[in-house]
């Protein structure tokens, strides 16, 4: 009796009915040529999944969870956050001028607008030399002294008193950190790469005048809206910027 | 907006998805942008996705079609060739590239130099295991027409591997 190869096939994938595998099982163990061919076929197919399955243990890009997420209905995080006022924030909005009034905020973003308009950032000297922050390297905007210590070290979450603050950590589509700051000298957002902090935006800086105490303006909000912009998903969260942080910012 | 039902699921779904791509793609980097592309595509349409129908299909179906898109693409940018020699130089460009760059198993790269819609028909069944029904309807062909890519791609792995002399 002769099996096809569809038929063979068709057994070994569990795909024949009753009667055909019965016939095929009692075909086999007459015909030592057949029995071989389903050994063959049981060994590749066992072969093929233990070579895939190993791929499967490999850990998948974390932003594209977070571009999930982002999509997903924002009831929770709402009922989570419950001190912003959506009125007040439509309100700010309606009066930021130009782009950023187009910006639809995602409740996670509203959280870091917020505390960037509503901070009072006390300003205590730095910067004075008035030296540019950044260098080119190699075609990019590089981050150097302070701006690259702060990137470095300084959290979004623990607002300093210093002239420089970050004001939102978050991946980009390619899945690197970025960082959303503003400074006197310049504000913008650089990511973490291989040379370190390469600058995407650079806005001008906020100087500090003569007032001791200022509150954060427009500036901040269409950097904000920027940062929305490059971002895929939401803002990492106090623990997660300081793992980030841990983690060298990779 | 999307239900977090389908968010859980959908991300429950990416490492399987990933394989997929990877299988498809053969190649690491192109794969996962294949994954990314698919992942995109799938929070735009997921008002199209009937519930109580498998997700995994659903997903795999738009995989498959971003691909065949790209692929398409590809082939009106590159050069004309007559097609065997085509599938022949790219299955077989590919197939170094991977061994030259990433450590994969005698089995991949078999899998790898399998004619495309060969390759798709073995990813599907023998290595998602889906039913014939289901990767007939993914990929969009008739049954028959799978179980026979299915049965030659089998064929072709087997001369590959050395299961069959």
């Amino acid at each position: 009796m002769t099996i096809s190869d569809e038929e063979l096939a068709a057994f070994c994938d569990g795909e024949c009915d009753a009667a055909a595998r019965a016939r095929i099982e009692q075909a086999a163990q007459a015909d030592p040529v057949l029995a071989e061919r389903i050994r063959a076929e049981r060994a590749l197919v066992n072969e093929l999944r233990d070579s895939f399955e190993s791929l499967l243990k490999e850990p998948v890009p974390p932003h594209w969870e977070t571009l999930i997420r982002a999509e997903v209905e924002p009831v929770a995080e709402v009922a989570a956050a419950p001190v912003i006022d959506l009125a007040a924030v439509r309100a700010q909005r309606s009066q930021t001028p130009g782009p950023a009034r187009k910006q639809i905020w995602r409740s996670a973003w509203i959280g870091g607008a917020m505390a960037a308009s509503l901070v009072m950032g006390l300003f205590i000297g730095g910067q004075r030399n008035g030296a540019f922050p950044f260098a080119a390297e190699n075609g990019a905007l590089v981050a150097r002294g302070e701006l690259a210590n702060a990137l470095d070290s300084q959290l979004a979450s623990a607002p300093s008193g210093k002239a420089l603050r970050m004001l939102a950590t978050f991946r980009n589509a390619d899945g690197a950190l970025c960082r959303a700051f503003s400074g006197e000298i310049a504000s913008g957002i650089a990511c973490h790469g291989s040379g370190g902090w390469q600058l995407r935006h650079v806005l001008p800086g906020t100087p500090a005048q003569t007032a001791q105490y200022r509150q954060a303006g427009s500036a901040d909000a269409e950097l904000m809206a920027l940062a929305q912009q490059m971002a895929a998903g939401d803002p990492l969260d106090a623990a997660q910027e300081a793992q980030a942080r841990k983690d060298g910012w990779r | 907006m999307i239900a977090r039902q389908f968010a859980d699921d959908l991300v429950a779904l990416l490492p399987k998805m990933r394989r997929f791509a990877r299988g498809l793609a053969r190649d690491a980097a192109d794969g996962d942008d294949l994954c990314q592309a698919t992942i995109e595509r799938a929070l735009r349409s997921a008002a199209q996705w009937q519930e109580g129908t498998r997700l995994d299909a659903w997903v795999y179906r738009i995989m498959r079609n971003i691909w065949i898109d790209e692929n398409r693409a590809r082939a009106r940018r590159g050069p004309v060739l007559p097609p065997d020699d085509a599938a022949f130089d790219i299955a077989d460009a590919s197939a170094q590239g991977i061994e030259a760059n990433v450590e994969l198993g005698n089995v991949s790269r078999a899998v790898a130099k399998l004619p495309d819609d060969q390759r798709e028909a073995v990813l599907l069944v023998l290595v998602e295991g889906f039913a014939y029904k289901e990767a007939a309807e993914i990929i969009g062909c008739p049954q028959g027409t799978l179980t026979s890519r299915l049965v030659r791609g089998r064929e072709a792995l087997m001369r590959y591997l050395g299961e069959k002399p």
